[in-house]
């Protein structure tokens, strides 16, 4: 399966577990930490479809790949398709409290998922 | 004059009890409770960050009037604390315990600019944090 390049415009969908959301509504800053985060560019799924895709439970949040790869976050974004899922990519880079605090905290900023149920 | 010294007590002790339910609810996740790069969390880091919530209700200053942080797992297996700042003027702090006990922080103001980040390797190296937390 080919990698393809992520343009600056695109955006992501990083999946949430239900544990992982504060009380005004954001993910955490701790869901966002993992150096080699998973995601789905949206050129290939959807908000509903990365959060369905993880178990009914689980919510997602969207993330613009120009701000990740801003200077001030410094991550990189690469695609790497997987059999079962086109449009899975990682966001590459190291997160300290200050980088996972500012990527949860635009999330919250643009269209976040979450179940009816939680 | 005792009542509000008990009422207060009270409300710690639920506050406590309520965190402590967090931890045992994070106890309890299997691996890949977030996709394939997520651990069960790491046994050593939930004792840690039990130490650390008593170590928070054992201070006078700081016990009775924190908020309650939030509770969240991380991938690594790790623990994080946040406070976001509804309750504390703007001023939030994150606390993260990654397996290995190193605590990683930042404490943050956005409507001031204000960031300060760093490692400890301790709970007393956080109280400047703490209390900043508190009153600023």
């Amino acid at each position: 399966m080919e990698k393809e390049s992520i343009p600056d415009d695109c955006f992501v969908f990083r999946y949430i577990h239900p544990s992982c959301w504060t009380a005004d509504g954001r993910p955490t800053s701790g869901v966002m930490s993992d150096p080699e985060m998973s995601v789905d560019w949206d050129k290939y799924s959807t908000l509903e479809e990365t959060a369905h895709r993880a178990s009914p439970k689980h919510g997602a949040a969207t993330l613009a790949v120009a701000f990740l790869r801003s200077p001030e976050i410094a991550q990189r974004v690469d695609h790497d398709p997987m059999t079962e899922n086109v449009a899975h990519t990682h966001v590459n880079g190291n997160k300290p409290p200050s980088i996972a605090r500012k990527i949860a905290k635009h999330a919250m900023a643009s269209r976040v998922y979450r179940p009816a149920t939680i | 004059m005792i009542w509000p010294v008990a009422a207060a007590n009270n409300l710690e002790q639920l506050k406590r009890e309520s965190l402590a339910r967090k931890l045992h609810d994070l106890s309890q996740l299997p691996a890949w409770w977030n996709g394939p790069r997520s651990n069960a969390i790491d046994s050593q880091v939930l004792e840690h960050a039990d130490q650390f919530i008593q170590f928070i209700a054992s201070h006078e200053n700081l016990g009775v009037s924190m908020p309650s942080p939030e509770i969240s797992p991380m991938p690594d297996g790790g623990v994080s604390f946040e406070w976001t700042g509804g309750e504390t003027a703007g001023r939030e702090l994150v606390v993260f315990m990654r397996p290995g006990n190193n605590i990683e922080f930042v404490a943050a103001n956005d409507a001031t600019g204000y960031e300060l980040s760093g490692v400890v390797q301790t709970f007393s190296e956080l109280l400047p944090q703490l209390s900043w937390l508190i009153d600023g």
